[in-house]
């Protein structure tokens, strides 16, 4: 080849599966979980590694360290986010017990075995990505599912070599993301709900109200039409169910119609879920003779026209195949040993043959959610991970026991569903930039096992050093509050499973249909905020737009760098704001009224720049 | 595509039975002396009933809609023109490979390839139409791996590793003709 007049040739290996890779995704996992471990107890939500990854190591490995290989960092991106994969896992799920434990008949709960929960929570890691790496060629080869936050990373990735114009549009969509966001914060705050059919005077049950989010139109510009059964769900559910049942149901639904949060908590968000489970079984039967062929492929690689190379490509699945069966082996002996000796070998095989179980099904539902919309329904899988548990081990142990094996059970399934997700997103980047999916699979066991003993270490810490502890008000943890609520009600039989069922029912009827991947979308449409929903539906009609007017080449060329860039931007602002509430304590109110005026102004003053 | 009395049929059965059964799995709050109860089973029942004379329906359209689509000349000679091209320019990149700057190789991907790449891939379906599951997994294995190598080929030219760019585009180039004659042989 010639030399050009910008790029300089250079002979030799292409660096990808290297140590400073390795080295670089630890180093930048290790902070990014940290971070956002911290911010998911403290604010309640957790932020995809994948994107920050990518950034951060752009900066190191090409700005610091004079690196030039976009496929090595795509490898230090999937390091980093396998590390950063626990950060949800764990503290959604294990800081429930550490908030049951200051009810007095639980306080025994405080005494966690922490070696065994970083074990536990390693085995679920493993467990989430044997399961899903053989779905790699169904899902990415064959579907060729959206995955917006993968298209998203690898346009990260390829920036430096994609020229200045579409650096430049990445940038622009970051620019105008992040601009957009400070807005948003400064003069909404917590609430992102701009409810717009209020202030025009349609009735409350429609529950016209968006989420002001410019990275959600992007999301959905990128899942572009295939997004559209998501949007349908949600408006099945205000435009039709709510005026139906306002108008035929009991006078208590009836009037619960006007409080659409009220009916999506209680009656939409349950349904929903029972959706997912529904159509992710019915999504497995409908593609199990193409499951069949993708595992057929991977199995006869070695045969084929280019056979060394392709062989060379995938994990062996008879490895993936070994590694499964050690990892349920050893959810038995973590049920049995964590059992304490009321819980017999054969109600741990049970609990452990469920909870592998479900991780296949829920990490199916997940890693296609996120193909298809970004969103994962991760707090509801693992609810409903927690609900089996204890129902299978209910009767045979006390409440105490009950509660910590399905908790540090739970807690390795919501981390398999994690890293299932995770791992997807990662390599539909790496499809993306050519990355070989061997050696990201092997990158993604590398990072794996780190998150567990980070985030572990760092919750112990923080409830042992912050004043209150757990579940205080020094250390809220939102959404494992929530979980402990929820496992009160379960223990005590509250749980509803008719709705599920129904749900299940609808969920599998979508999903045999033949309209392709309708029920998830359905279901998620359910689960979700409407207000998420409804922006995300702008972001589709976004793309069909474009598509029919400007051609799929603009798309292609403009669109898909801009909404990347819309993604990072906000991401971008949300940590640092997280940061910033975390480390610059809260004002009191007369001064936060001047500081969220003083924002404003700043706010105008910036966009009048702009 | 056309829309037949069976497809319309379909689709309004499977609504009606999903928005009743929907309906009634949000009908009432739970009743805590029988939380069974809370659905009304009989109406949900009722509704899926119809719900499946729906997706019998569709599923008979869409039976005569593939069959149709397999016999049909047109779908599948766009497949076939698509994937051609896209081997074929491969080729062509492959055979120019020693004249071309790093620059003029992502030039020649991004104008040349991408677009018969994403014409193929939008009508792949057609082959699993046609061929049915199997082939249409072999053919998508062998174009996916193509592609992924041309996406390679591409990052190793924004990077300047010239070696790498050769060896990916000849990877890709094995794998293109492979999916083509793949297709030939199930024809």
């Amino acid at each position: 080849m010639r030399t050009g007049p910008r790029i300089v040739p250079i002979r030799g290996d292409y660096p990808e599966f290297t140590w400073v890779a390795i080295l670089v995704g630890w180093a930048i996992g290790v902070v990014l979980t940290v971070s956002v471990a911290y911010a998911s107890l403290m604010l309640g939500f957790s932020i995809e590694g994948s994107e920050l990854a990518a950034i951060l190591g752009w900066g190191i490995l090409r700005g610091v360290m004079r690196r030039t290989s976009i496929v090595e960092n795509n490898i230090n991106q999937t390091i980093a986010s396998a590390v950063n994969g626990a950060s949800s896992g764990i503290m959604f799920s294990v800081p429930a017990l550490l908030i049951l434990s200051k009810k007095e008949e639980y306080a025994e709960l405080a005494n966690i075995d922490q070696p065994l929960l970083i074990l536990a929570a390693m085995t679920g890691c493993v467990l989430g990505l044997c399961f899903v790496i053989p779905l790699r060629k169904q899902m990415i080869d064959f579907d060729r599912l959206a995955y917006p936050g993968g298209i998203a990373v690898a346009t990260i990735l390829k920036s430096p070599g994609a020229g200045v114009r579409k650096a430049v549009l990445l940038l622009g969509g970051v620019l105008i993301a992040g601009v957009c966001q400070i807005g948003v914060l400064s003069f909404m705050g917590e609430d992102h709900d701009w409810a717009v059919g209020q202030k025009i005077g349609l009735p409350p049950m429609l529950n016209i109200a968006f989420f002001v989010s410019i990275m959600t139109i992007g999301v959905g510009y990128l899942s572009g039409k295939g997004g559209f059964w998501f949007g349908a769900g949600g408006f099945f559910c205000y435009f039709l169910l709510s005026p139906l049942l306002s108008n035929f149901a009991g006078s208590d639904v009836a009037a619960l119609t006007s409080d659409p949060n009220g009916m999506r908590v209680q009656l939409y968000r349950p349904t929903g879920i029972g959706m997912l489970i529904g159509a992710a079984i019915g999504g497995i039967i409908a593609a199990f003779p193409m499951i069949l062929s993708a595992i057929g492929a991977l199995r006869g690689a070695g045969e084929r026209t280019a056979g060394d190379v392709a062989k060379k490509d995938e994990l062996p699945i008879g490895m993936l195949y070994l590694m499964i069966g050690i990892g349920a082996c050893l959810m038995v002996a973590i049920a049995w040993y964590v059992g304490a000796g009321q819980i017999s070998p054969m109600r741990a095989v049970l609990m452990a043959v469920l909870g592998v179980l479900w991780i296949w099904v829920a990490g199916v539902i997940v890693a296609e959610c996120i193909g298809r919309t970004n969103w994962s329904p991760l707090s509801g899988m693992t609810l409903i991970a927690v609900t089996l548990l204890i129902f299978s081990v209910k009767g045979s142990a006390d409440t105490l026991t009950t509660i910590r094996v399905s908790i540090i059970v739970g807690a390795a399934v919501c981390l398999a569903i994690s890293q299932a997700s995770d791992i997807m997103l990662d390599l539909k980047s790496g499809y993306l930039v050519g990355g070989i999916p061997r050696r990201q699979q092997i990158a993604q066991f590398i990072g794996t096992w780190l998150g567990p003993i980070i985030v572990v270490w760092l919750m112990v810490l923080l409830h042992e050093t912050k004043p209150g502890g757990m579940g205080s008000d020094s250390l809220p943890a939102p959404q494992a509050e929530a979980l402990a609520t929820t496992i009160e009600s379960i223990v005590s039989g509250d749980v509803p499973a008719y709705r599920y069922t129904a749900g299940a029912g609808m969920g599998l009827m979508l999903a045999m249909s033949g309209l392709g991947g309708i029920g998830v979308l359905v279901g998620l449409g359910f689960y979700m905020p409407f207000s998420i929903v409804l922006t995300y539906t702008l972001g589709n009609l976004l793309r069909v737009v474009s598509d029919a007017t400007l051609g799929k080449r603009f798309g292609y060329e403009v669109g898909v760098p801009i909404a990347a860039g819309l993604i990072v931007g906000e991401a971008l602002v949300n940590v640092g704001d997280a940061i910033w509430k975390i480390f610059v304590p809260a004002p009191v109110a007369e001064t936060a009224a001047v500081t969220s005026s003083c924002l404003a102004s700043w706010y105008s003053f910036l966009l009048m720049g702009v | 595509m056309q829309i037949t009395t069976t497809f319309i049929a379909g689709q309004v059965l499977l609504w009606l039975g999903f928005l009743g059964g929907s309906l009634a799995s949000v009908f009432r709050f739970e009743d805590p002396a029988a939380p069974w109860q809370t659905i009304p089973w009989g109406q949900y029942l009722i509704s899926a009933a119809i719900g499946v004379a729906g997706i019998i329906l569709l599923r008979r359209d869409k039976a005569t809609r593939n069959a149709q689509s397999a016999a049909s000349e047109t779908g599948l000679e766009s497949v076939r023109r698509e994937l051609a091209a896209a081997a074929e320019r491969v080729s062509e990149l492959k055979s120019n490979l020693e004249d071309f700057t790093c620059e003029e190789v992502l030039a020649f991907i991004d104008d040349k390839c991408v677009t018969h790449l994403t014409e193929f891939a939008d009508g792949r379906m057609v082959l699993a139409h046609r061929f049915g599951s199997s082939v249409y997994a072999t053919i998508m294995t062998e174009f996916a791996s193509g592609e992924r190598y041309l996406n390679r080929a591409w990052s190793a030219a924004a990077d300047g590793y010239v070696d790498e760019v050769e060896a990916c585009v000849d990877h890709a180039h094995t794998f293109f003709q492979a999916a083509v004659q793949h297709l030939q042989t199930a024809e």
